[in-house]
């Protein structure tokens, strides 16, 4: 780094990531201070900027941070002077804060969007208000504030993909997610004492943020990581890597792969026997489909699932057997968590006993589903994430009725195991 | 070390995926959208046939004759009224294939994923230059590099393919002369469909068979013949191998650059290059 903000005040708001991995305020702390800069942090959520904080310090720069909810004046007012107490002054104010609601004018009611304009609007006037006095005093400082894209053309895309504390009202997850399958998948790791774990990893966010947590939390456990590799999505050669991999000491395969590329890589890992000598493991790398398309290398690959024909209880047993009745075949991992969602919604909207969209949707936030297909779930109302317990299992051999490759439970993870708390 | 023999065994089987798409393309100047779509049907013909008979030789041997007659019912149909109209027409037409194809096959075989194995004979691997390689992916450039050969045979040496190359370059003074230009034809993008065809048989063991192979592979193939000069089947093997070598090594040392490596290839190509690497006036073969 050049140094380029080297004695420079810099206040970011939002400094902290939202989820895990990071952020933009959480990125541009963090890099203002590779820059040379003091930089003065805040957060709604102390413990997200104090996680900024701590990267900063540790790469040896200057960060102070402090809980602020920037649609107050008060607050904003005492943050301004704060930075200016600490560091002496303020350089460069970053209004970094921003949240979305999604729905078009006539769903959306008055009060989200005064929310939203509070959030996105209102926090610069009252940050830009408190700083530029002290600018004035020196005679120069930058105001940095950041807006969408979609302020300035349809994105496209709406911001309902995935559910975030103060994401959409109106989406919700009723299966697993990402980061605890890669809980199930650490502790298999360790119950399996693997010591060198070399990853392959599609290269998109989702499974690199994956991969990022897997490896710090692997890390810290003591494994050590014998290498990494990220090959694009749709990948359609995976032997220079497997020999890469073969040709290592790792005892372990992490795969944080999607769809045909699970299936091209354990294919053509299995012409070289590379499960002989490392254990093959990732958060979704297998179920019947995917090993029908593998063959009999799949045998012995473990991976966390998202819902499973054997799973044992009243309500999955006539589900499976409705299912078979009708396509004469088990139900697939998709079909389950299909049912389970669609089911356990119709079910919820059917008990409000009314046509009113805004009740369902409350309904929904806080149901708990006792008889679910796979077990009791619970509808988290602050980041509309269902919390359930975690299969993981590995590919045996089946008997008829069983196909001839297919997934066997070997652990059921409490939810205590795989979710933290709601961050709100 | 053991990088160039992966490199070679990638080029070789890119040769063989592309081979079909660069005949059709230099002897008959049809661009064969449906290139991709063909090379799925050979792969399920071959499960399918392999499933039954048990043998994964019949499999090919179905392959390349089912996508054979297709290829000739289809030149007979529906192309031969499209010479002489714009090549949009022929984009059209191929691009209608593969809607077609892609339905037949999910209407037969569903949407899953299918297996073909390596066959008994082929399954194993050597160990050679510090690597385990697969024997099938030995096979695969050894089978690439006869089928390279009898195709430069055929064009170069053979009767057939003189007129072939005849009926390229001005087909009415074939015609003129009393010789089937139609029947020509029809043969040329027979063959270019079987070799299609082959290539899904033979890549089906190493990929996972399913509905996504036609459109996966497609741009590889056109990758490969835009280097290599547009249907030039010497420059096909030069930039398969090209491309082949590249990707391996990419693999090696990174990853996530290996398809920006290949696309810069191309991109360096058609600045430079933009009649292709191994264009030669006046030669179509």
């Amino acid at each position: 780094m050049t140094k380029r903000l080297e004695g420079k005040v810099a206040l970011v708001t939002g400094c902290g990531a939202s989820g895990p991995g990071w952020g933009n305020g959480k990125a541009m702390a963090v890099l203002f201070a590779r820059e040379g800069a003091k930089v003065h942090g805040c957060d709604i959520q102390e413990s997200a900027a104090l996680e900024t904080q701590s990267i900063v310090q540790e790469e040896g720069g200057v960060m102070s941070v402090t809980a602020c909810d920037v649609t107050q004046p008060d607050e904003v007012e005492k943050l301004i002077k704060k930075c200016v107490d600490i560091h002496g002054g303020i350089d460069i104010l970053v209004n970094n804060v921003g949240t979305a609601r999604v729905g078009g004018v006539v769903e959306q009611s008055l009060e989200e969007w005064r929310q939203v304009f509070d959030i996105n609007l209102t926090s610069m006037f009252l940050a830009a208000k408190h700083a530029i006095p002290y600018m004035l005093k020196q005679g120069k400082g930058s105001i940095i504030n950041i807006g969408s894209v979609a302020g300035v053309r349809d994105s496209g895309v709406p911001y309902v993909s995935y559910t975030v504390p103060g994401g959409s009202r109106y989406t919700f997850r009723t299966s697993n997610t990402l980061d605890m399958e890669n809980r199930m998948a650490l502790s298999y790791m360790q119950d399996k004492k693997l010591k060198k774990i070399y990853a392959v990893t599609a290269d998109y966010q989702a499974t690199r943020d994956g991969w990022e947590w897997f490896k710090k939390n692997a890390t810290s456990s003591g494994a050590q990581i014998a290498g990494e590799d990220y090959t694009p999505l749709g990948n359609r050669d995976f032997s220079s890597v497997v020999d890469k991999i073969a040709k290592s000491d790792a005892d372990g395969v992490f795969l944080a792969l999607t769809g045909s590329d699970v299936v091209t890589f354990l294919k053509q890992a299995g012409q070289v026997n590379l499960s002989k000598s490392k254990v093959i493991f990732g958060p979704v790398v297998a179920d019947e489909t995917m090993a029908a398309g593998v063959g009999p290398s799949a045998l012995g690959v473990n991976s966390g699932m998202r819902y499973h024909y054997t799973i044992n209880n009243a309500a999955n047993r006539k589900f499976v057997e409705a299912y078979q009745k009708k396509f004469n075949v088990f139900p697939p991992m998709a079909a389950g968590e299909a049912y389970d969602g669609m089911s356990w919604w119709l079910d919820t909207v059917e008990k409000t006993g009314v046509w009113d969209k805004e009740k369902w949707v409350d309904a929904f936030a806080n149901s708990v589903r006792e008889n679910s297909v796979e077990g009791k779930k619970t509808m988290r109302a602050c980041d509309r994430q269902a919390l359930q317990v975690g299969y993981w299992g590995e590919v045996v051999q089946g008997t008829p009725p069983a196909p001839a490759l297919t997934m066997k439970i070997t652990q059921v993870f409490p939810e205590n195991k795989l979710f933290t708390d709601c961050k709100q | 070390m053991s990088t160039i023999v992966i490199g070679l065994s990638l080029g070789m089987l890119l040769f063989l995926l592309a081979a079909g798409l660069t005949l059709i393309f230099g002897m008959l100047g049809v661009i064969n959208f449906a290139h991709g779509a063909i090379y799925m049907l050979g792969a399920y013909v071959s499960f399918e046939v392999g499933k039954q008979t048990g043998s994964f030789l019949m499999g090919v041997i179905a392959a390349i004759t089912i996508t054979g007659v297709l290829g000739a019912a289809v030149e007979k149909l529906s192309l031969r009224p499209l010479y002489e109209r714009p090549h949009f027409y022929q984009l059209i037409l191929t691009f209608g294939l593969i809607l077609v194809l892609s339905d037949v096959v999910r209407y037969i075989w569903g949407s899953g994923y299918q297996e073909v194995s390596i066959p008994p004979l082929w399954n194993g691997t050597v160990d050679m230059l510090g690597s385990t390689i697969p024997v099938y992916r030995l096979f695969v450039i050894g089978l690439g590099v006869v089928v390279s050969t009898l195709l430069y045979l055929f064009l170069e040496k053979s009767t057939f393919g003189m007129l072939v190359r005849a009926a390229s370059s001005d087909a009415e003074m074939v015609r003129i002369l009393g010789l089937p230009v139609g029947t020509i034809r029809m043969a040329v993008f027979s063959i270019g469909c079987a070799l299609s065809g082959l290539a899904g048989a033979i890549a089906a063991p190493l990929f996972p068979v399913e509905l996504g192979m036609a459109t996966n592979t497609i741009i590889d193939c056109f990758i490969v013949v835009i280097l290599g000069g547009l249907g030039n089947i010497r420059g096909a093997i030069a930039a398969s191998l090209m491309v082949g070598m590249v990707r391996a090594l990419g693999y090696v040392y990174m990853p996530s650059w290996v398809d920006i490596l290949t696309f810069s290839l191309l991109i360096l190509t058609l600045l430079t290059r933009p009649q292709g690497l191994f264009f030669r006036a006046a030669r179509s073969a």
